[in-house]
């Protein structure tokens, strides 16, 4: 039967063929994430132009203490990321294991946190047809709390196949290219943090 | 044959360090990364532009903004590596990133001047009626 991860790291291949490899879907991965910030970028450039001209728009105040531990959770699940993608360079399969159940983990801590944010708005009648704050605050949060779930359902994914012992030192490409989106998930709340919670 | 191409990829991300000195400098920027956070945060209970005889909001959205920058810098170059990347995989990302600069100063820019010229302007032509 064909296996293709038996494939990807067949001792045959060449080494040079390796970094080609690499290189090649970390390159699909920027492009996908250019493309990712362009369309923050729309939604952003929206916020700016309507907080800055929509008549009655006001920039309500959010409970900071939520916004920092999802801020202090996703950097933490940045690190553990990192720790994750080193352990699989080094061939540790049970370290990397651990920090991708970690990094998922924190995932789910996060949403967990947003969702006690959300079920706090929806109590005070807070909804995204409240007004053009709240309309925005959802759409912003809400596809970036997408975008966390599909981070944490490519790291399921990764943790069952490194579990199934489909990498090793020499081929561990998945998870580096998995820990860019991750990371990249970050880098928006980065910016959607200070820009709805604290501005 | 070079012996770069006699040894097998270990990845770009071995830099020849030790696993501990690595893991230690990942976990340095966190700190770093960390502090960054307690001062955006700081930053929002304070008058940025004080200093500065500025009033207003736009100082403060400014200096928070160049703090996310910097964060955000940070994650780019040392937990995914862009200091690692090829030059192309390198202008994909700071293409993008250009854009959406341009796009948040230029926006930026219009909320600064239609609320110092603008709404002020008004507010001042409303009160000399």
């Amino acid at each position: 039967m064909f296996d293709p991860a038996a494939q990807d790291h067949h001792p045959t291949l060449s080494p040079a063929f390796h970094r080609e490899r690499r290189d090649m879907r970390a390159m699909g991965m920027w492009l996908f994430l250019g493309s990712e910030v362009m369309f923050f970028t729309a939604f952003f450039a929206a916020y700016i132009v309507a907080r800055s001209a929509a008549p009655g728009f006001v920039a309500m105040p959010l409970e900071r203490g939520f916004g920092t531990l999802n801020t202090i959770v996703l950097l933490t699940s940045s690190l553990t990321m990192a720790l994750a993608v080193l352990n699989s360079k080094r061939g540790e399969r049970v370290k990397t294991g651990r920090y991708i159940a970690l990094t998922f983990l924190l995932a789910c801590v996060f949403l967990v946190v947003k969702g006690i944010e959300y079920a706090h708005h929806f109590e005070a009648g807070d909804f995204p047809s409240h007004d053009i704050f709240f309309g925005f605050y959802f759409l912003l949060t809400g596809f970036h709390g997408l975008h966390v779930l599909g981070g944490m359902i490519t790291l399921a994914i990764l943790w069952w196949r490194n579990r199934r012992g489909d990498f090793n030192k020499d081929y561990n490409d998945p998870i580096e290219i998995a820990g860019l989106y991750w990371h990249f998930v970050d880098l928006v709340w980065i910016f959607l943090f200070p820009a709805l919670y604290l501005l | 044959m070079s012996s770069a191409a006699t040894t097998a990829p270990s990845g770009v991300h071995d830099h020849g360090r030790s696993y501990k000195a690595e893991a230690v400098f990942y976990a340095e920027i966190f700190g770093l990364l960390i502090s960054l956070t307690i001062l955006t945060v700081t930053l929002s209970y304070v008058n940025v532009g004080w200093a500065l005889d500025l009033t207003g909001r736009a100082p403060n959205i400014v200096a928070g903004m160049l703090v996310a920058a910097v964060k955000s810098s940070l994650v780019l170059w040392f937990f995914m590596h862009m200091n690692h990347e090829g030059r192309l995989n390198r202008f994909i990302f700071a293409f993008a990133l250009c854009l959406f600069t341009l796009a948040v100063v230029a926006f930026s820019s219009d909320f600064v001047w239609l609320h110092t010229y603008v709404v002020e302007g008004a507010r001042a032509a409303v009160g000399g009626m």
